[in-house]
């Protein structure tokens, strides 16, 4: 029944247009230049007002969507995943969840601070508070400093920055 | 026997080998054992990422520092390139698929053409790094903003990742060059398009790959 009478026996069950990889090739185009100019944009500054931290944010989910977005893309359109048969798309997207799985780790160590407890604090302290911004949501207080936070004097003023 | 079998499957021409039933699953199988290959490359590609993650987060300020010794005018022009390409090696599976076999070996010659220029490029973004002993090692040497320590940890994660990456490009090369002298010369072998798309999936992959390091290399925000 695939096997249209009309076309070679061998032919694939689709051949993409010129004008979908072309449309796709620009597409992508686009985004390249504009994740360049996203990242001119200085977010913490210009956007939020002295926000800085969230700004940070911004800055990289804005040049992490788009790169994701291209990536869907070539997925999608180059690489014919929207076409290919679903076992095809099971294997194409076993990958891809694999690797969000992965990212989950990440998350073990953006948390880690918002609970101090010993042994955490002083193992994972920013290694430079002079220069690295405090990103924590839940700073050390005097209080749990005292309980939980590091026993060496000069770590003391960690957090306050 | 198995002759009777090789003449019952005598329609579906010698482009199908003797283990599958016809060119349909044969090609399915192809795609499937491609993807998983490529499956494999995004858990070792994902794992170096997460690597650069961590460092990243636990230092960005610093990172920031040193990411303005990248230059994201060569950056930017080697990710057009790598998407010039991955556009090429898309329209060469499309003429191979409608058998089109100069326009075929057009967009591949163009594909590998840009693979080139990406390397040449990279090639002065490391010379410039190693004038200037920004590669991690012995003699490495910071004098701007920042900890140095950090600096060549910075360093060594771009080029180990840029040299991975590289390292595809040159793969690529390779293969596609294989492909375009079987095109050329040994035509049965690649009669199908299917070598071609598996080629092809290995390229876009490559290419992906790259837009996630351009922006997490050049393009770090303060």
């Amino acid at each position: 029944m695939r096997h249209n009478t009309a076309h070679d026996e061998n032919a694939p069950h689709h051949i993409p247009s010129t004008g979908l990889l072309v449309r796709t090739f620009l597409a992508l185009g686009v985004l390249m230049l504009l994740t360049i100019a996203a990242a001119e944009v200085d977010f913490g500054h210009e956007v939020f007002k002295n926000n800085s931290a969230l700004g940070t944010y911004v800055n990289n989910g804005v040049a992490m969507l788009i790169a994701v977005i291209k990536a869907t893309l070539v997925v999608s359109f180059f690489m014919g995943v929207k076409y290919a048969s679903k076992l095809s798309r099971l294997w194409a997207f076993a990958g891809f969840v694999w690797l969000t799985l992965m990212l989950i780790t990440f998350g073990d160590y953006w948390t880690r601070s918002w609970e101090p407890l010993q042994g955490w604090a002083a193992a994972s302290p920013q290694a430079r508070p002079d220069v690295n911004r405090d990103r924590n949501f839940a700073p050390l207080t005097s209080e749990s400093r005292e309980t939980y936070g590091p026993k060496k004097p000069e770590a003391a003023s960690e957090g306050s920055e | 026997m198995s002759l009777a079998i090789a003449d019952k499957h005598e329609h579906h021409d010698d482009l199908v080998c003797h283990q599958f039933m016809d060119l349909e699953q044969q090609r399915e199988c192809y795609i499937v054992g491609m993807w998983s290959f490529l499956a494999q490359e995004i858990m070792f590609f994902g794992a170096l990422f997460l690597m650069y993650m961590v460092y990243r987060w636990k230092f960005q300020d610093d990172f920031y520092i040193y990411h303005k010794e990248l230059d994201v005018r060569m950056g930017g022009t080697n990710t057009m390139i790598l998407l010039a390409s991955s556009f090429s090696m898309a329209l060469a599976v499309r003429y191979a698929q409608l058998k089109e076999r100069g326009a075929q070996l057009r967009a591949l010659l163009f594909t590998v053409l840009c693979a080139f220029g990406f390397l040449v490029i990279k090639g002065f973004e490391w010379a410039h790094k190693f004038e200037t002993h920004h590669y991690p090692g012995p003699s490495f040497a910071w004098k701007g903003a920042g900890s140095p320590e950090h600096a060549q940890l910075f360093f060594s994660l771009y080029f180990g990742l840029t040299g991975l990456h590289a390292l595809h490009v040159v793969v690529g090369i390779l293969l596609i060059g294989v492909l375009m002298y079987l095109t050329k010369k040994k035509r049965h072998s690649v009669e199908d398009y299917i070598p071609t798309e598996m080629i092809g999936l290995y390229w876009h992959f490559v290419d992906i790959v790259w837009i996630f390091l351009f922006p997490l290399f050049y393009l770090i925000p303060q």
